[in-house]
């Protein structure tokens, strides 16, 4: 204690304040350092600072706490970030709500919502942001072109676009954005425009009726006096209804207030479309767009310029729910239905459902849009809880596409093909119009088998098969991701013979191939299009009518408008009415919906023809007839009557471990401190996860149901600790999930 | 029991009578089903009698080819030996592992 280097250290800290920072840990407790009092210093600053041999980054929660430990046990922070203004208040409530209602460790939350940037600590350089338009030397360029060089390809975009930020421009252009646009902007063909203080919307489109009383609903909350006020709004919108006319009216509306606006998408696919429409009508509006997909770069200076009150607009997925804006008056969740709003791992929050925390929060409207709303929100506004606003008109097709069942139970299918799909296909083909064969399975066949000695091609660490890819002539397993060469030869008995059972996308694309040799046609999934550049340049492909028959699965289905389409074939889709899971009907409605809303936009009469076992399954009635409040009575009536949500509240504890029986043996013991609790919330039994096994590890889970969330929330917050303090095998793992999507 | 290639040799004459398409293995090795059809003078307790009979047969790689490519009722001389069609159903079917053609009298062998 009285070494000369404790000392120095003493003498370095006088004079200082104690700061307690989250980290990034996986144990929900707090650290408390020293820091040197200076002016930036304040609760929400990331720092620096030593722990154990190396170091952490992570953020101020509170100075000088009155329950501090003597200071000379303290080390002191490294650095202080203070080139980046600290975290706002609110976001640090949200942070704090999130770890606890998820249960999860605050310095592993705020992990979660920063980005790496700001994680790792490193410098970010604040960026110059101009806004570009064309010049007259640029337009002749681009006339005159003969090659579209990158350069062209930024003039190409702002004469089409209209003026653009430059960090709008390199999320839209692909490789060597930055190059293109330092070369147009050398040779003379864009100039650097002044940032109009006007970010009023260029192009409204006119409003229907129902989309201008949705808007004069949600702008009442907005221009509320003295203060907008939380409500929250469901925008229940037909697809083709034009919910997002609506959205940009209403964003128009926060920003002439004043304020900023976060609107939530649901995958990446759907952010470069969006993006350019947003960026086309406000062109004057500083828009940032944010997405696991962007470089680690891109995303930290998104958020910091948020944190700055540097942006008008946030368009993003999941993640962007936790933009720091300082100024944020409007949020709208797009698609909110969609199972990617719930981070599955991790932080396992719901983006939605903090979204709406958010909005209450801070006081100001949420509007959540759906063709197909999922069944807890259908219920709030059944409640009247949320203010339901429908928009029934389709405002660009005149009439929904007709969807008729094809049964199938006495005919003879071709590859999962019947006779009606491919006549149907025919006629398309023949008249020019395109066609969107929906199969929501990837790869050739989902497995390969020998007939001879009954071998399957089983994952080594998984209780899943593996699918025959033949593109890549591999097996994959679709849960780990393991490959292997497909076998020459049965790995067994030696037989030649080995058989691809079942079809996947890659199948029906050569099927179809064999019917329509002079056809074009292109298969869209995870393993045809990897990258948001991919999906740009398919989705050009399908809008110019370069494809007549397209072959997808769910990445298809989401709100893209593709006017040539007039067939949708839908193949397959009984598996999901054997699924035990209480949400597979919701989840195959939602995607049957949606991929059908895909038909007969624009002028030409949409069809679409399910092919199913079930014909008089009360699920594709209502598909047929468009009826989705129909459909979500009958099955909140189902789930009421079998107490499931949203009638209770569930929460999972998962284990796993290389042996299913320590999975097991911990939940047991789980399962009885919990009981010990007395609360009234259910405890199920732990059982073995319906897919036992994967990637090497073992799992099983245990289901807690109460009827109210706090009773739920009340038993964790106790049970949690106990958790933590459980001795378990070195080589367990578990996690608790609150609100699960799946069980 | 003879656990070797000479417990299950088979040779036969036969004509090609029905054939399935050509078709792929996941290993993109091609795979043809047929049926041959024979007929025979066979002698029986020294009585000479007529026999005839059909039997499926598989030919796999070039040699799958190569029946694909054959007229319908051609002759043919097979050699290989028998499996069952699958696990569930045992019943024999000919893997020809060479054929030759009778009229023609020109062989044909599977490369290896």
């Amino acid at each position: 204690m009285t070494s000369p280097e404790m000392g120095k250290k003493q003498a370095n800290t006088q004079g200082t304040r104690v700061a307690r920072i989250a980290l990034p840990l996986p144990k929900p407790r707090l650290f408390d350092y020293l820091v040197g009092d200076c002016a930036e210093l304040a609760v929400g600053l990331c720092a620096r600072v030593p722990f154990g041999p190396g170091e952490k980054t992570g953020v101020i929660v509170a100075l000088d706490p009155s329950d501090a430990p003597p200071r000379e046990k303290l080390r002191p922070v490294r650095e202080l970030l203070v080139d980046v203004p600290p975290l706002p208040d609110r976001w640090l409530a949200m942070a704090e709500f999130a770890a606890r209602y998820y249960q999860h460790p605050l310095g592993e939350v705020i992990a979660t919502a920063l980005p790496p940037g700001l994680k790792r600590a490193v410098r970010l350089p604040r960026e110059d942001d101009p806004l570009l338009a064309t010049t007259a030397e640029g337009r002749a360029a681009l006339v005159a072109a003969k090659k579209l060089t990158r350069a062209l390809a930024a003039v190409s975009l702002s004469t089409s676009a209209g003026p653009m930020r430059r960090s709008a421009m390199l999320e839209h252009l692909h490789e060597g954005a930055a190059e293109g646009i330092r070369g147009a902007r050398s040779k003379g063909w864009l100039e650097v425009v002044a940032a109009s203080s006007d970010i009023r919307m260029l192009d409204a489109m006119q409003l229907n009726a129902e989309q201008a009383a949705a808007v004069a609903a949600v702008s009442a909350a907005l221009v509320a006096k003295p203060a907008a006020r939380f409500e929250s709004f469901l925008l229940h919108g037909i697809t083709g209804s034009g919910k997002t006319e609506v959205y940009l009216h209403l964003i128009a509306e926060a920003l002439a207030l004043g304020k900023s606006a976060l609107m939530l998408v649901p995958e990446i696919g759907l952010t470069p479309q969006l993006l350019e429409r947003v960026a086309g009508r406000f062109p004057g509006a500083r828009l940032v767009s944010l997405h696991s997909g962007l470089a680690d770069g891109a995303r930290s200076r998104g958020f910091v310029q948020a944190l700055r009150g540097e942006a008008d607009i946030v368009l993003g997925t999941r993640l962007s729910v936790f933009a720091p804006l300082p100024n944020l008056g409007l949020i709208v969740v797009d698609e909110e239905h969609d199972a990617s709003f719930k981070q599955q791992e991790g932080l396992r929050y719901s983006a939605r459902d903090l979204a709406v925390w958010r909005a209450r929060n801070e006081g100001f409207p949420i509007v959540l849009g759906s063709a197909t709303p999922s069944l807890e929100t259908w219920l709030h506004a059944d409640a009247g809880r949320y203010t339901r606003l429908s928009l029934t008109l389709r405002a660009v097709a005149e009439a929904p596409p007709a969807v008729k069942l094809v049964d199938t139970r006495r005919m003879k299918l071709d590859q999962g093909l019947s006779p009606h799909l491919l006549d149907a296909l025919r006629e398309r083909f023949i008249r020019g119009e395109q066609s969107l064969v929906f199969l929501n399975r990837r790869g050739y066949a989902p497995v390969v088998a020998c007939p001879n000695c009954n071998w399957v091609s089983a994952c080594k660490h998984c209780s899943a098969n593996m699918v025959f890819h033949q593109a890549d002539a591999i097996l994959r397993c679709h849960h780990c991701g393991a490959e292997e060469k497909v076998p020459r030869t049965c790995p067994v008995c030696g037989s030649h013979d080995v058989h691809a059972f079942g079809r996947g996308t890659q199948r029906l694309e050569e099927r179809l191939g064999e019917y329509f040799p002079s056809a074009r046609i292109l298969r869209v999934d995870r393993d045809s299009v990897k990258t948001p550049a991919q999906w740009e340049a398919v989705r050009r492909q399908i809008d110019t009518g370069e494809v007549d028959i397209l072959i997808g699965t769910q990445m298809l289905a989401k709100g893209h408008d593709f006017p040539r389409l007039t067939l949708v074939g839908i193949v397959g889709a009984d598996a999901s009415l054997y699924s035990s899971d209480y949400r597979a009907p919701e989840r195959l409605f939602q995607q049957l919906m949606q991929v059908s809303g895909r038909a007969g936009r624009a002028e030409l009469p949409g069809e679409v023809l399910i092919q199913t076992e079930f014909v008089d399954h009360p699920l594709f009635r209502n598909l047929a007839t468009h009826d989705f409040p129909g459909f979500a009575a009958m099955q909140l009536a189902e789930r009421r009557q079998a107490g499931f949500p949203p009638y209770s509240y569930h929460a999972v504890l998962r284990a796993e471990a290389p042996e299913l029986k320590d999975a097991m043996e911990f939940l047991k013991a789980a399962r009885s401190s919990a009981a010990a609790l007395e609360s009234g919330v259910r405890l199920f039994d732990p059982v073995p996860m319906r897919l036992v096994r994967r990637a090497r590890l073992e799992r099983a889970q245990l289901v807690l149901e109460a009827d109210s969330r706090p009773v739920l929330q009340a038993l964790m917050t106790q049970w949690i600790t106990l958790l933590y303090a459980m001795r378990i095998p070195r080589d367990l793992r578990w996690h608790l999930d609150v609100d699960p999507g799946d069980l | 029991m003879l656990n070797s290639v000479l417990g299950n040799a088979v040779t036969i004459a036969g004509s090609l009578m029905e054939r399935d398409a050509l078709r792929m293995t996941p290993a993109r090795i091609p795979v043809v089903g047929f049926k041959i059809r024979h007929e025979s003078l066979q002698m029986e307790l020294d009585v000479e009698r007529n026999v005839t009979c059909e039997l499926s047969a598989l030919a796999i790689g070039p040699l799958a080819q190569q029946i694909t490519a054959m007229p319908m009722g051609v002759e043919m001389l097979l050699q290989g030996f028998l499996a069952a069609r699958s696990a569930r159903h045992q019943n024999p079917v000919l893997h020809v592992t060479k054929f030759e053609l009778l009229e023609a009298r020109n062989n044909v062998e599977g490369t290896k």
